[in-house]
């Protein structure tokens, strides 16, 4: 049943990016009709992670473009589109909906970034934390939880690391979870 | 055997250094560990503006004298001021004199000479390997440095199926991760430093963030961090400014360049200068909206798909 809903939310979310992509080539080669020189780049293919976008009024082959919001079981998407010399420069989304990441989404993130030992993350990039900043950041936790599969060999599940562990409230930390241990 | 994973931490030029070795034993590990720390241990030697000791700081308090350095100073310097005409003095090394009177590393007490000398008043004698800086020039070349320590320390490390080095957020990967998948990178929220805003998947490249949301302290009132505009001479946000930017390089010293060159920029320059480098990237704007290219989003994962293991 998860598997098939989360191909139904897949689903919905390629069916949208295709039509908004669909829409935004025909967009640009308007604007561009006027103007020679290569077709505009379509936006990345679709996947659950990309940008949708969708474009409302053209003017000119430079500028800024919102799309309309589009309604989708999994939240509104709502993108934006740089346009300089008739090429897509760069996509925004200004609204996003649960599913693909976004800096607005941030109890869901949270969420998500808690879990890093069950979720198969090996690194955090971020601007530099230093040594203070570690013992409290998310790459710290993820040492833990490396150094915990390492030592499974012996059956000892004890962390060695003496950094004090980050505060994760109790329901997140996925501490019964077997799933992050060595499986040989 | 790649099913197994030992991971090290040591700390050198005030950051943590993470590393993840992929198929090889706890020894091996512990052997290659020590070798990359000698190398970061020998970089912060060299170039730490934070150390009374360093060849960098003899060279910045010689007081506009000829001083002979080493080649590895010279070189990167040479860089620095390549980086400072292609951007017309946006990033200048000279930016040291600025932290430092800030308090921000060496030396201490300094106060900024007028006019504020920059990256053309830097001299370089090749043949003698000498530089002679203006007098009351302060250079930090911190941008470089970093990344350019990760990769050294990444050929130290030989006959390793897979690894992984992470200092203070600039990544390095070699080969696979465990079974021969891919490393799953996460970007971090500029918000909160337990919270992430994508995951890529990648390997045998580099991944570096740089950002403006860890700020070094307040001056004049104002909060600062440590890059700066050298045009403007001061750490300015302005609405629609990059707060965090990642680039995705094969080599991390080009990473860690480009990312602390998109926010100097800014997001008019830093997105043709990244598309001409054919650099994927991933700029986080202070009014919350995300900008990134076609090819950083092929390498995404989608985060439900993570959380299910």
């Amino acid at each position: 049943m998860r598997t098939f809903l989360k191909n139904l939310q897949n689903y919905f979310i390629v069916f949208f990016a295709l039509m908004s992509v669909t829409i935004i080539v025909l967009g640009i080669n308007r604007i561009k009709k006027n103007s020679p020189g290569d077709t505009a780049p379509l936006p990345p293919s679709p996947n659950p992670s990309s940008n949708k976008v969708v474009p409302s009024g053209t003017s000119g082959s430079k500028g800024s473009f919102t799309g309309n919001t589009y309604q989708t079981p999994y939240g509104n998407v709502v993108a934006a589109i740089e346009v300089k010399g008739g090429k897509i420069i760069a996509v925004t989304m200004p609204k996003v909906p649960n599913s693909p990441p976004s800096i607005y989404a941030q109890p869901y993130l949270v969420n998500q970034a808690l879990k890093a030992g069950n979720a198969n993350i090996q690194g955090v990039s971020g601007a530099t934390y230093t040594s203070i900043a570690f013992k409290s950041s998310l790459e710290s936790a993820i040492v833990k939880a490396g150094e915990q599969t390492g030592t499974s060999i012996s059956g000892n599940t004890v962390p060695k690391t003496s950094t004090p562990a980050p505060s994760i409230p109790r329901s997140y930390r996925g501490d019964d979870d077997d799933d992050w241990r060595d499986k040989d | 055997m790649t099913t197994k994973e030992e991971n090290r931490v040591f700390h050198s030029m005030g950051i943590p250094v993470h590393i993840t070795f992929v198929g090889i034993s706890k020894e091996e590990a512990d052997k290659y560990t020590e070798r990359a720390e000698k190398v970061f241990r020998a970089y912060d030697e060299k170039f730490s503006r934070f150390k009374e000791t360093s060849e960098l700081h003899r060279l910045n308090t010689n007081k506009g004298n000829w001083c002979k350095v080493s080649i590895d100073l010279f070189q990167v310097l040479k860089k620095c001021v390549t980086l400072a005409r292609e951007t017309d003095g946006v990033f200048d090394p000279s930016v040291g004199g600025i932290l430092a009177s800030y308090g921000y590393g060496l030396p201490k007490d300094f106060s900024l000479p007028s006019p504020l000398p920059t990256y053309r008043t830097i001299e370089f004698d090749d043949r003698e390997l000498s530089i002679r800086l203006a007098e009351g020039q302060i250079l930090e070349p911190a941008s470089i440095v970093k990344g350019l320590a990760i990769d050294k320390a990444g050929e130290e490390i030989v006959g390793v199926p897979g690894f992984m080095i992470n200092a203070g957020g600039d990544i390095l990967t070699r080969g696979p991760f465990k079974n021969g998948t891919l490393w799953n990178i996460a970007i971090q929220d500029p918000r909160d430093p337990r919270a992430i805003v994508s995951i890529i998947s990648a390997r045998d490249t580099s991944v570096a963030t740089s950002g403006i949301y860890q700020t070094h302290g307040e001056k004049d009132g104002k909060k600062w961090h440590h890059l700066i505009d050298m045009k403007k001479g001061e750490a300015s946000y302005e609405s629609g400014d990059i707060v965090s930017a990642t680039v995705i390089a094969p080599t991390c010293e080009q990473a860690d360049t480009e990312a602390s060159l998109a926010i100097l920029l800014g997001i008019d320059q830093a997105i043709p200068r990244l598309k001409r480098l054919n650099l994927p990237y991933f700029l986080i704007l202070d009014d919350g909206r995300i900008v990134k290219d076609a090819k950083f989003t092929t390498l995404e994962l989608p985060l439900n798909k993570v959380e299910i293991m």
